[in-house]
């Protein structure tokens, strides 16, 4: 249980430690100007798709048992000594009066490694955006830095949009994109104990959370005209008879005249379609674990999800016995695995669904949703691009 | 015989989960009150274009209906395809003959005819089967009345599940449906003799089209081939469903749509989605598969499976879709009998109804509930109209939904919600 804890459950869930009341607030959320219009699909065997933004966030109840994190900034660094975090720091582009002003605040409180350290708010808050990315991507490999494992990824880049009814003081705003930085080519966010320490109010705390759960997904919809292809249609989206039975509903498309696109969730299996653009709720971890993108990926095809799917242990038996290794052109449903080039290891799955887009959960986090993204920005929340690969998994017809 | 892997049940109840609009029913619930027995609309008419709903709390809906098919591997479950080659008998488990002359007789065949029938030429004692059978001349079955089929089939072999004419196939209350123009891969001189065949079911005061075929075996042999008689099925099988677009625009009250759709707080958050789709332009419509909850979401517009959330022989029925409207995992007790889960749990309401209140169908002369079904919106329910593998799970009209299990003259319709208590 106690490696679950760790290992597993999301940065909120586990850092928010005091009570959290019920909020009323409502926070509604504006588009900005580039996620307010209808965006074309390259065409190809699924058809003519077009897209836009939604956005989504978590509900109430999700967020009434979630305490709120300590103000504290921590940095743990479990493989380095003082030596190696001296240097660290410096080729991060700290100052030496900087590094030591971070050593002597943390040090004096532990006895030996591994480190913990508690960085001055002013310190980071004057950090380049260059030093934040280099600290990050160290703090990202440690689970105990849950809000570097797990930032809060802005997809639109534009911050004060981002934000901009959320109700949250201006400074505070200014001062959270002040303290972004990238991973490729998104914007991340991660010092949430910083911007509580400058809030006035527990009203504030409880919007900046809330605001926190925010993320942005895409509807998608197929378009059908006279000259549609019907016939590749279905070949593409029946996905060799694994999602079978949805050839009647281009048919009614094509004959009804005034309708000319379809949603494309019709055209997803029976479990994607009940869970996209949803949070997980509270009977999914019944037995012991929420869902991840193993098991969001790996059940794509399953009426019924299997739960163990959400082990780590299972999860490469399983695909290895139910999938085959495949290449390109993707088909709907192919299982993407997102490696480390060097290493090798796996850090994220997902499924392949149109064009650049898959279905996907960001994490086991019950404060991350199911849902459409473009795999462009899947990619950037899972590791710089240029170090990481994909591994192509089809599942076997029935 | 029709018998599948997929079933342990009696062979028995084979045929009534093929032939689908099983009667669900529900003991009597001393706590139901009437809210409204209106059943003297028009029903819906079937019109493959877009329609406009009424305004209201669910903003302004369009719609349009779409034909569902049943997968090839329940088409393959079907046991005419296998027992058609015997032409049509007419199976009566009679002392002799002259109860078959007294059941021909009940049902309007005229003395000569019926004697002619239960003559050498067209009679004989099936010894294996017990069976007193009659193989009807063509003619014969061409020129008996609604009234003859209707009352005479039901006598044959009742106690037969696999047996067409006791349990003959529904057909929506618009007739076979194929969309115009359509080549549903079935001639139309056989469509015709399916209309001609038909039946209806019941006999009411306000007629209505014929809803029964039963001369199925008939029908297979003028099919030209397997294919067309594997087509015939298909389209005997076919549904009708509903998809339904709820429009938005900037000027949308996204504030109000979010109240009505969430019904409560029962429903997810689904505020966040619509002003997405206010806010974008080029876009004016949301399919309202993103406004209803987890369950029927997966449900919607598709077919059981044997390997489903059925039990055995125990498969989803209405009462199951409607009691899980918002569970986000149906509940398998709702396979069972769930007469106090409605008295102890739910209350009879007045309009205005909110998204996936209770609807619970019943006849009024006997008691029996013989369908329930969830509010959406507008005058639309989601529904599975019996427990059939080859009944799916729609958006329909209630008026096509009422027509649909109206056995009498006399239904009420009754709404009821979840008391608060249990309301999460």
């Amino acid at each position: 249980m106690k490696r679950f804890l760790s290992q597993f459950l999301p940065a909120l869930f586990i850092a928010l430690i005091a009570s959290f009341a019920k909020s009323e607030d409502a926070i509604t959320y504006t588009l900005n100007e580039t996620e307010k219009k209808v965006y074309q699909c390259k065409p190809g065997p699924w058809g003519e798709l077009e897209y836009f933004y939604t956005f989504l966030e978590a509900p109430s109840w999700i967020m009434e048992p979630i305490n709120t994190p300590s103000q504290k900034i921590v940095w743990s660094f479990p493989d380095k000594d003082l030596t190696q975090l001296r240097q660290f720091l410096t080729d991060a582009g700290l100052s030496g009066a900087q590094v030591e002003e971070v050593i002597n605040a943390s040090v004096p409180y532990q006895v030996g490694p591994p480190y913990r350290l508690f960085p001055p708010s002013a310190i980071v808050q004057s950090m380049s955006r260059a030093s934040r990315e280099i600290i990050s991507s160290e703090l990202r490999k440690w689970p105990a830095n849950q809000f570097h494992r797990s930032p809060i990824i802005i997809e639109s880049g534009n911050v004060r949009e981002w934000f901009k009814d959320s109700g949250l003081p201006v400074e505070a705003t200014n001062l959270i994109e002040k303290l972004t930085y990238s991973i490729g080519h998104t914007t991340a966010f991660s010092d949430v104990p910083l911007i509580l320490s400058t809030l006035r109010s527990d009203a504030e705390e409880r919007l900046f959370l809330k605001s926190l759960t925010r993320t942005r997904s895409l509807l998608l919809r197929l378009r059908i005209t006279p000259e549609t292809d019907l016939a590749g249609l279905k070949a593409y989206w029946s996905a060799g008879f694994k999602n079978k039975d949805i050839s009647t509903i281009f048919d009614a498309v094509a004959r009804t005249p005034g309708v000319d696109e379809v949603d494309v969730s019709h055209l997803l299996p029976p479990l994607p379609r009940k869970n996209l653009y949803t949070y997980p709720t509270l009977a999914m971890g019944v037995e012991g674990m929420f869902p991840d993108s193993y098991w969001t990926s790996l059940n794509f095809f399953n009426y019924f999800p299997e739960d163990e799917l959400g082990d780590p242990e299972l999860v490469k038996q399983y695909y290895e016995s139910h999938y085959t290794r495949s290449g390109l052109p993707f088909e709907l449903g192919d299982l993407l695995l997102i490696k480390e080039q060097q290493s090798g290891k796996t850090v994220h799955a997902c499924v392949f669904v149109a064009d650049d887009i898959v279905y996907t959960k960001n994490g086991r986090s019950l404060y991350r949703p199911f849902l459409l993204m473009k795999l462009r920005d899947l990619l950037s929340r899972y590791g710089e691009s240029e170090s990481t690969r994909i591994e192509i998994w089809r599942k076997r017809n029935p | 015989m029709w018998s599948s892997p997929y079933f342990a049940g009696p062979v028995s109840v084979l045929r009534a989960l093929f032939a689908g609009l099983a009667l669900c029913v529900l003991p009597s619930i001393s706590s139901a009150q009437n809210v409204s027995g209106d059943s003297s609309e028009e029903p819906f008419k079937l019109s493959f274009g877009i329609h406009q709903g009424r305004l209201g709390p669910w903003g302004e809906l369009e719609y349009f209906p779409m034909i569902l098919e049943p997968s090839d591997f329940y088409i393959g479950l079907n046991p005419d395809l296998k027992n058609f080659e015997t032409g049509t008998i007419w199976g009566f488990e009679a002392a002799g003959v002259d109860e078959v002359l007294r059941i021909l007789s009940d049902a309007g065949f005229d003395t000569a005819l019926a004697r002619q029938l239960v003559g050498p030429d067209f009679l004989q004692d099936n010894e294996t089967t017990g069976l007193l059978e009659i193989r009807p001349p063509e003619g014969v079955i061409y020129s008996m009345t609604d009234d003859q089929r209707r009352r005479l089939y039901p006598q044959l072999r009742p106690n037969s599940e696999l047996y067409p004419f006791s349990n003959p196939f529904s057909l929506h209350p618009d007739g076979l449906l194929v969309y115009p123009g359509e080549d549903c891969g079935v001639r139309s001189e056989l469509i015709s003799l399916v209309d001609k065949l038909s039946y209806r079911s019941h006999s009411l005061k306000n007629p209505i089209r014929p809803n029964r075929f039963a001369d199925i075996y008939l029908a297979l042999q003028k099919a030209n081939d397997a294919e067309e008689r594997w087509r015939l099925i298909k389209t005997l099988c076919r549904d009708v469903t509903i998809s339904a677009r709820l429009k938005i625009s900037s000027q949308s009250d996204v504030q109000t749509l979010a109240d009505f759709w969430s019904s409560g707080g029962r429903n997810k958050e689904i505020l966040p989605i619509l002003k997405s789709v206010a806010e974008t332009s080029g876009v004016e419509t949301l399919d309202i598969v993103h406004l209803l909850p987890p369950g029927p979401r997966k449900l919607l517009h598709t077919y059981p499976s044997p390997n489903g959330e059925g039990i055995g022989d125990d498969l989803p029925d209405c009462f199951w879709t409607s009691f899980s409207f918002f569970g986000d995992s149906p509940s398998a007790r709702h396979l069972d009998f769930i007469g106090h889960v409605f008295e102890e749990r739910y209350l009879p309401v007045p309009p205005p109804y909110q998204l996936g209140d209770l609807i619970l169908i019943r006849d009024r002369v006997s008691g029996r509930y013989l369908h329930a079904c969830n509010y959406l919106a507008d005058d639309l329910v989601f529904t599975k109209n019996g427990q059939s593998l080859g009944r799916a799970w729609l958006i329909s009209k209630l008026n096509t939904v009422l027509e649909a299990y109206r056995r009498s003259d006399s239904i009420e319709v009754i709404f009821a919600r979840l008391k608060p208590e249990f309301q999460r």
